[in-house]
Parts: structure tokens; sequence; C-alpha cells
């Protein structure tokens, strides 16, 4: 950085991160379906744009509902799964979901590269589900069924977050995903709107609903 | 409005049931450590002790008189050195083997068990009940005081095992301080004052006698929130909440294999008798309140504790 940069305001400030760190996050070790071992933020938050939702392997009730529209998402997203946007499950009952009975349910519902199941200890497993999808009300933090139907979306770099139902329509969960990415410029913005208000002009505002 | 209708969606398709996250509950039969076996109803016979290895091995103890006080010895010429049960987790019968560690000298049906006692059927098919054996005493208290409804007054459970007329406590909880409400190990001066039956009414105090194993699950779940303390880890930022749940889950702690406690669980809707009356701070105290009153009969009060346990200062000494 020069005098005239620092003078001018014109030099390019390396944006700071603030993200909530190992400390909220925790970096207990987790295992994944592969068996590998993990750190829970170093190696699966840090840096990235995450999708994650609590389940269990043998779970009746809305995780095989959870599953399905997560692979249908997974196939919205396309290649952008594993690449900027990551997918984990972790399973809410460690003592039945080893790495091995992770990898036969992923195995099962033939899931695609960029989606890891993670299983570890139940004390770091609670804290982390505490951390992601707490209500701050006990009657339903401690009832597990309670939060196989959400997905928690982070991205850590700006710490943005949203969350969605697993039963949502798949581009609402698409969207709801988007919702973390950086606010984009404002002149993209506002081509965006001009577009989308031209649409309506042409459309009328029912047509032009019926078809976002 | 379309995030409000998808979170709303999502929060109708909640499946209803469940029972609470932490950990699974497992009530399995584990046969290491001392049993004492006393003779069916109607058999001369004495007592007898084992004490059974985790190796398979099982050695035999022989009680020895020495100058007024009695002492448990290992015996020398031992009728088997082996045991085998045929499920170690829920046994069904059990087989004592040689010292060859072939032959088997006798099998026993085992008619019941749980984790401190089982029985075996003898040859004309009466129960012989075995006891756990354990030098140590264990006992679980709760403790509160109502404090003010704004933030509360101390509000905790306190682990205490005695031995030869001296204890050992370890106490958790809630409990005010001029800077903030803390959750966390309760301050040694400050147990103290709750190791006695409670003299004024807004004081709590319950303290129930329990088995070495009931003891162990209430430690397990003290020092995971002992560890959730040191290493920054609560559950909720409010500790109200973290005190609340720590409570119950010992409390469920006790009553994993069987009901040790009559308890209510807290069901944090509306018509719940204490969440609905109360203030949140004060939540653990008429939580403690309640299980006082729902375990009179077991309370172990402080003339009873004394002659149960020699330990003259209740604790207070340690």
């Amino acid at each position: 950085m020069d005098r005239r940069q620092v003078l001018t305001g014109s030099a390019v400030r390396t944006p700071r991160s603030v993200s909530k760190g190992p400390d909220y996050y925790t970096n207990a070790v987790l295992r994944t379906h592969d068996n590998k071992e993990v750190r829970f933020y170093d190696d699966l938050i840090k840096d990235k744009q995450v999708v994650i939702n609590f389940m269990y392997t043998q779970c009746e009730g809305a995780c095989p509902l959870t599953t399905a529209n997560l692979l249908k998402v997974q196939k919205a997203l396309g290649d952008r799964v594993g690449r900027d946007i990551f997918m984990y499950s972790i399973t809410l009952k460690p003592w039945q979901d080893d790495p091995a009975a992770l990898a036969e349910y992923v195995k099962m519902h033939n899931v695609g590269p960029g989606w890891t199941f993670l299983t570890g200890d139940q004390f770091d497993l609670d804290t982390i589900r505490f951390r992601m999808f707490r209500w701050d009300h006990p009657g339903l933090d401690f009832n597990i069924e309670q939060h196989t139907g959400m997905i928690r979306v982070i991205n850590d770099p700006i710490d943005r977050w949203s969350m969605c139902p697993t039963n949502a329509k798949i581009d609402m969960m698409v969207k709801a995903i988007s919702w973390v990415e950086p606010t984009k410029p404002f002149k993209v913005r506002q081509e965006a709107n001009l577009a989308r208000q031209a649409l309506i002009d042409a459309q009328g505002t029912l047509a032009y609903n019926a078809t976002t | 409005m379309k995030a409000v209708v998808c979170f709303l969606i999502g929060s109708l398709a909640f499946v209803a049931g469940g029972s609470a996250a932490f950990a699974a509950q497992t009530c399995d039969f584990d046969i290491t450590g001392t049993w004492e076996s006393s003779p069916a109803a109607g058999q001369e016979a004495s007592q007898a002790r084992y004490r059974f290895e985790p190796n398979g091995t099982v050695i035999s103890l022989m009680k020895v008189s020495t100058g007024g006080s009695v002492e448990w010895r290992e015996r020398t010429d031992p009728a088997f050195f082996l045991y085998r049960l045929d499920k170690p987790k829920a046994p069904t019968s059990i087989e004592l083997i040689d010292q060859d560690g072939v032959t088997s000298r006798t099998t026993m049906k085992i008619s019941r068990f749980d984790q401190d006692s089982f029985a075996t059927l003898d040859a004309n098919n009466e129960p012989m009940p075995w006891v756990r054996v354990d030098p140590k005493r264990h006992f679980v208290m709760f403790a509160g005081r109502a404090g003010s409804v704004q933030s509360g007054g101390p509000s905790f459970a306190m682990l205490m095992s005695t031995e030869n007329g001296r204890s050992q406590v370890d106490a958790f909880g809630f409990y005010p301080t001029e800077e903030a409400p803390i959750v966390g190990t309760i301050p040694s001066e400050l147990r103290r004052k709750f190791l006695n039956d409670p003299r004024v009414v807004e004081d709590v105090m319950l303290r129930v006698e329990v088995t070495g194993t009931e003891f162990a699950r209430a430690q397990t779940v003290m020092r995971n929130w002992q560890r959730r303390e040191n290493e920054g880890r609560m559950l909720y930022d409010v500790p109200y909440l973290n005190n609340i749940v720590f409570l119950e889950e010992l409390t469920k702690s006790l009553n994993q294999c069987g009901e040790k406690l009559h308890a209510k669980k807290l069901t944090w809707s509306i018509n719940d008798p204490i969440i609905s009356k109360r203030n949140l701070p004060q939540v653990s105290y008429y939580y403690i309140k309640e299980l006082r009153q729902l375990n009179a009969p077991q309370h172990v009060a402080d003339k009873e504790f004394r002659q149960r346990t020699d330990v003259r200062c209740a604790g207070s000494c340690s």
C-alpha cells in the first residue's frame, strides 16, 4: 500500500472476517461417513458456505422426506455443492450411527459428493446442535424430533445465517441457501429490479408472481 | 413474507414426541465388583462375599474378626476361580469353573437382576439374593433458596460420598452474585450452608441415599456440566435455563433404571404448574421444592444421616 492509496482511501482492504470462530462453533473432532477425522470449525465451517441438518439413519419421521428433498436441493445446486457450498448431515444418535452406518445410509440414498454425514461424541454433538438450532425453549430443544426437519445455512466469512424447513419447495430451499450469500453490488440489484419491473409491466403482477 | 411462511410450514411439520436428546439409556447388568450372597431362607449357611473381576476371575472372600472389627480377606482355598455369564449384559445363568479353567463346578440360574442386586436359584429352586457391596454410602442432594423473583436464589445439586465418617461433596448449579448470575461449581462456603436440613422457610433441601451405580450416573451428568463450564460450552446463554436442564437431567439419571425419585417432567408449556406460574430465575427453586414434597418419605433428615454415615458435620468438615 503506497502513500497515495492511503491518502485517497483507495487502498485495497482485506475484508475483516466476522465469523463467530471456533469458540462458538467448537473445534470438536467428528468423524465423516468415510471414517475421516475432521475438526468442526477448521475443516467444515471456516471460510465456507454450509448447509447443515441433523438426522439419524433409523429415523422414520421427518428424516426420509428431509433426505429426499436435500437430494433434490443438491441436484438443483449442481456443481456448486462441494465447490462453494458444502452440505453436512449430523447424527442425533451417535450411539447408533457410527461411520459405517452413515456410509450405508449415503450409499442407500445415492448421495453425491459435497455432502458429508458426520458422527462424534454426544457431548460435542449436543453442543453443536444447541449452537445451530437452539430455540431457548427446553421443551423443544430436548425433543430431538424437532431438529430433523430444518436446515441451517451459514456463510462463515460474513457470519450470515438462514434457516428453512426441509419440507419446503425445493426452489424455496435453494433461495434460503442463497440468502446467506454476500449482498450483490447496488448496480447489479438495480438492474435485476428493473428487469423484474419490465416483466411485471409486460405480463401483469399475477402472471409475474406465477412465474417466480 | 415467503420466509415467514417457509418457517411456519416447517414448524407445523414437526413430528411430535420423542425422548430427551441426551445419550442412549442403558441399564445393562455389570457383575464386576464385590457381591454378598445370603443363604436362602431356612438354610444354615454363612454370608459369603465374592469379587468378580472384569477378566473373568472370581475371588472368594471370608469374614475375619480381628480385635472387635470385621474384615473380609481373600480365601486361600477357593472352590472355584473363574465365572462365565451366558449373556453378560442380561444374564440368565452363571457358571462357576474350577481352577483348571475347564471343570465346571456349578451352573446357577439367575432369576432376576438389576444394577445392584441379582438372585440365583439354588438346587431347590429357592432364590438366593446377591447384593452389591460398596464400602461407601452415596447421597444425592438438591438444595435451594427462594431468592427474589428478579434474580432467584441459589439452587443446585450436591453429590456426597461418605466412608469411615468422612464425606466428599461435589456441588453444581446456580448461584447469584453481585456481578452476574452463574451456573457452575458451587463455592464451598455456599454449599456448606445447605448441607443440613433448612431452618428457614425460604430454603429447601432434599437428601436421598442412592446406590453406587445411581451415584455414578448422577456423577456423569454433573461432570458433563462441569466440563461445559470449564470449556465455555453451556447449552444456553441464559444461566437459569442451563440450571434447570441440569437438575432435570440429574433427576432423570437417577430414574434411568427405575423410579428412584418421584418427579414431574417440566413440559415448558402453558399448563405446566411451575413454568406457567413462576419467573424463570425461580423455576429451579420451585422444581427442587416440588421434588422435596414428592419424595418426603425418602428424605434423609440430619439425625438419620448421622446415624447412617457417622459423619458428624454433615459434610461441612470436608
